[in-house]
């Protein structure tokens, strides 16, 4: 299938909080109550449509206690989405976020979309209240959803705006680019990052991955 | 002679005589060899223990929880049984009523810090826990209640011995397959102890309800190989690389270069960075690219060549999908190594990491070979240098007779250059000692031509430090190869046409 953009999402958050059920749920719409925990980092695509144009997304999960440099800058490496997750039910998986965020501020693109996400609202324990964590998204200059792995709640549209907020920026910047460089010079089809320079030059790591799957 | 998985079929099916027979024959087969220890590895390195119910028994002299002779098997076990008790009583579980003090306070009021440590205790186990009910979930075993405490408190109290890693996710999966393996063995023995009569070793051996200790003390065999990549760098330490990535990194960037270059290149220039799959690999012990059964026979294999082998192991995987990797683009590369294909025989990806391993050790010889070749002809140089300067001297000396009061300094500094070059000469031949050695512990994989320049690198050591002397070498006609005299006179010869023109 092809496609006109690829887009690298990553999430992030403590172990346990449903990163990788955020994950199937959104890419196999499916929610396995057995999965195994995360060792190193994993990935899957989705491809959806914005505004008319196939965008592919390639969402990395990663294991909630790998703090191995090695993994964490490739990890981080060309995305330009972020999914932070927490459990709604566990107040210590809320507040572990500031550490994400400041992992995220060292590694990520400074341009990166970032949505906090709650997960886990089906059950009934909740202990962390949406304002709290709205406050918190706020205050950091991301945005807020809430989600259930379990019964899908929240996760596709969690994903949709994120890569709405990021085709948004990709595409102002090629308006705006349209009026200095001629017509045809920059391959529709290919990976994006979101600082400027990037954009034209050297093709980032998985740019090969934007001719046909 | 059936197979194992013969074997084990009847013993599930039939507790029958005829099964028990089979059993105890293959139990002798096994350990009534003079040699038990080579012929059990061969076993593992040929993937003929698939379904065997003894891969607990083997995977025990592997790991030297057994010895290699079987008289001490009895003393080895109760040892590292007791052991373990010994650990348990102190770091298992114990209950509230043992502790001291108040559990609100905070240190500056509570007398010990017992309550502080139970606290961090729970938090380590709900933490374990976590991972340990999410256990090879496609394995039926692993969902019982009482498989899971076990790996719950093995997993704890290895945190606690070793507090330095303490529990890092997919330890887990490190223990799940040894508890699989040993439980298996156990209870092969004790359906069959219901039949008739087991040899006295086996049943001590295979005891169902030592399974948490033989389990522990396995498991802690296993993880001082693995351990190193479950290290986390210094969190000060800003650039600090973990043991785990300069492992992956030696392995890609020298091991599988010097394997497969073509298919090397190929992952380069696709920027495909080891550590996004191999972390995984590594840490699992490949536990995760292969389903159960398979995965035993890879562990099979990796615990009979004492886990020395899991590099060549590493590389034979990715060029075991060669042809798909390079047909592939990042995406699907990536995709390849993160959900490996399942191999249609495992013991292809065996045989290839034989092979690989085979040709590592050839090329190592090789360089050392190399090594050896240009240190000998590094030592024939100074040794030609030292004479032709003590010939020098001499001569020097001998002319300089007719004023010697004014040539006094010239003697002094002569003599500090004769011992200058002794002590290189005596360093040389150390070198050169250290170089044999390293050649000799090659020992049946040398040729004939090697054979010889070791010799003569040997003469040379000997003679650098002094126990072979010139005039010895020079009586004997053929104790220097003509060539070599030859070459050294040419040598000196330059020297001193070059040190005339000098002083000319």
């Amino acid at each position: 299938m092809s496609y006109d953009y690829l887009f690298k999402i990553v999430l992030v958050g403590d172990c346990g909080v449903g990163k990788t059920q955020i994950r199937n749920r959104y890419t196999l719409d499916e929610f396995n109550p057995q999965s195994k925990s995360t060792i190193g980092v994993e990935f899957a695509f989705k491809t959806v449509n914005i505004d008319g144009n196939e965008v592919k997304g390639q969402i990395w999960d990663t294991s909630g206690e790998e703090r191995y440099r090695a993994i964490t800058s490739a990890y981080y490496r060309g995305s330009v989405g972020a999914v932070l997750v927490y459990d709604v039910t566990k107040p210590k998986t809320f507040e572990a976020l500031e550490n994400w965020a400041s992992q995220l501020r060292q590694y990520a693109d400074e341009n990166i979309v970032v949505c906090v996400v709650g997960n886990k609202i089906d059950l009934p324990t909740r202990e962390v209240s949406t304002a709290e964590a709205e406050r918190f998204a706020r205050g950091n200059g991301f945005f807020y959803m809430e989600t259930s792995a379990l019964d899908g709640t929240g996760v596709e549209s969690a994903f949709r705006q994120v890569m709405k907020k990021i085709f948004e920026i990709v595409d102002s910047r090629q308006q705006a680019r349209k009026k200095t460089v001629r017509a045809g010079s920059i391959g529709k089809t290919r990976s994006i990052k979101l600082t400027d320079a990037d954009d034209v030059a050297e093709p980032s790591k998985f740019s090969s991955c934007c001719k046909q799957m | 002679m059936s197979s194992a998985a013969q074997i084990a079929k009847l013993i599930d099916e039939f507790p029958s005589d005829a099964a028990l027979e089979a059993y105890v024959s293959q139990y002798h087969d096994l350990v009534g060899r003079e040699d038990i220890n080579t012929y059990v590895r061969n076993l593992a390195i040929n993937v003929k223990l698939k379904g065997s119910k003894f891969r607990g028994l083997a995977w025990k002299i592997y790991l030297r929880v057994l010895s290699p002779a079987r008289e001490t098997w009895k003393s080895d076990i109760t040892t590292s049984r007791a052991e373990y008790r010994q650990i348990s009583l102190k770091f298992g579980n114990k209950d509230s009523s043992s502790f001291n003090g108040d559990p609100l306070g905070t240190s500056d009021i509570c007398p010990d810090d017992s309550w502080r440590m139970k606290f961090r205790d729970e938090e380590l186990k709900s933490l374990i826990r976590q991972d340990v009910d999410r256990t090879i979930p496609e394995v039926a075993f692993f969902q019982s209640t009482k498989i899971r405490n076990l790996m719950c408190d093995l997993l704890f109290l290895y945190a606690k011995v070793d507090p330095k890693i303490g529990y890092k996710q997919g330890m887990h999966e490190i223990l799940a397959p040894i508890i699989f393996t040993l439980h298996c063995d156990a209870a092969a023995t004790q359906h069959l102890s219901s039949v008739g009569r087991l040899p006295q070793d086996l049943l001590l051996i295979s005891n169902g309800s030592e399974l948490a200790a033989d389990c522990y003390i396995m498991f802690s065999k296993v993880m001082r190989k693995c351990r190193k990549w479950y290290i986390d760098p210094e969190p000060e330490a800003r650039d600090a690389t973990s043991e785990l990535e300069y492992y992956i990194r030696d392995v890609y960037h020298n091991h599988l270069k010097s394997v497969d270059i073509e298919l090397y290149r190929h992952l380069e220039r696709h920027h495909i960075l080891p550590q996004v799959y191999a972390v995984r690999w590594l840490r699992l012990l490949f536990g995760r690219e292969f389903p159960m059964q398979d995965l035993l026979c890879v562990w099979d294999f990796l615990f009979a060549t004492n886990l020395e082998m899991v590099s060549s192991f590493f590389v034979a995987m990715l060029v075991g999908q060669r042809v798909l990797l390079l047909n592939d683009d990042a995406g699907n590369i990536l995709s390849t190594l993160m959900r490996y294909p399942s191999p249609d025989d495992v013991a292809n990806v065996i045989e290839q990491t034989k092979t690989i391993e085979k040709s590592r050790h050839g090329l190592n010889f090789a360089k050392t070979k190399k090594n050896i070749d240009q240190k000998t002809s590094q030592v024939i140089n100074k040794i030609s240098d030292i004479y032709s300067k003590i010939d020098k001297g001499i001569k020097d000396i001998v002319e300089s007779d007719a004023k010697p009061v004014v040539e006094r300094s010239k003697f002094d500094f002569l003599l500090k250059k004769y011992e200058e070059q002794r002590q290189m000469s005596l360093f040389c031949a150390a070198r050169l000692d250290a170089a044999v050695q390293q050649l000799s512990s090659l020992g049946s994989a040398v040729d004939g031509d090697t054979m010889v320049s070791v010799a003569t690198v040997k003469q040379v050591r000997d003679f650098l430090c002094g126990s072979l002397k010139w005039k010895d070498m020079q009586k004997h006609e053929g104790a220097i190869h003509p060539a070599t005299i030859q070459w050294l006179n040419k040598q000196i010869n330059a020297d001193d046409n070059i040190e005339e023109a000098e002083e000319a």
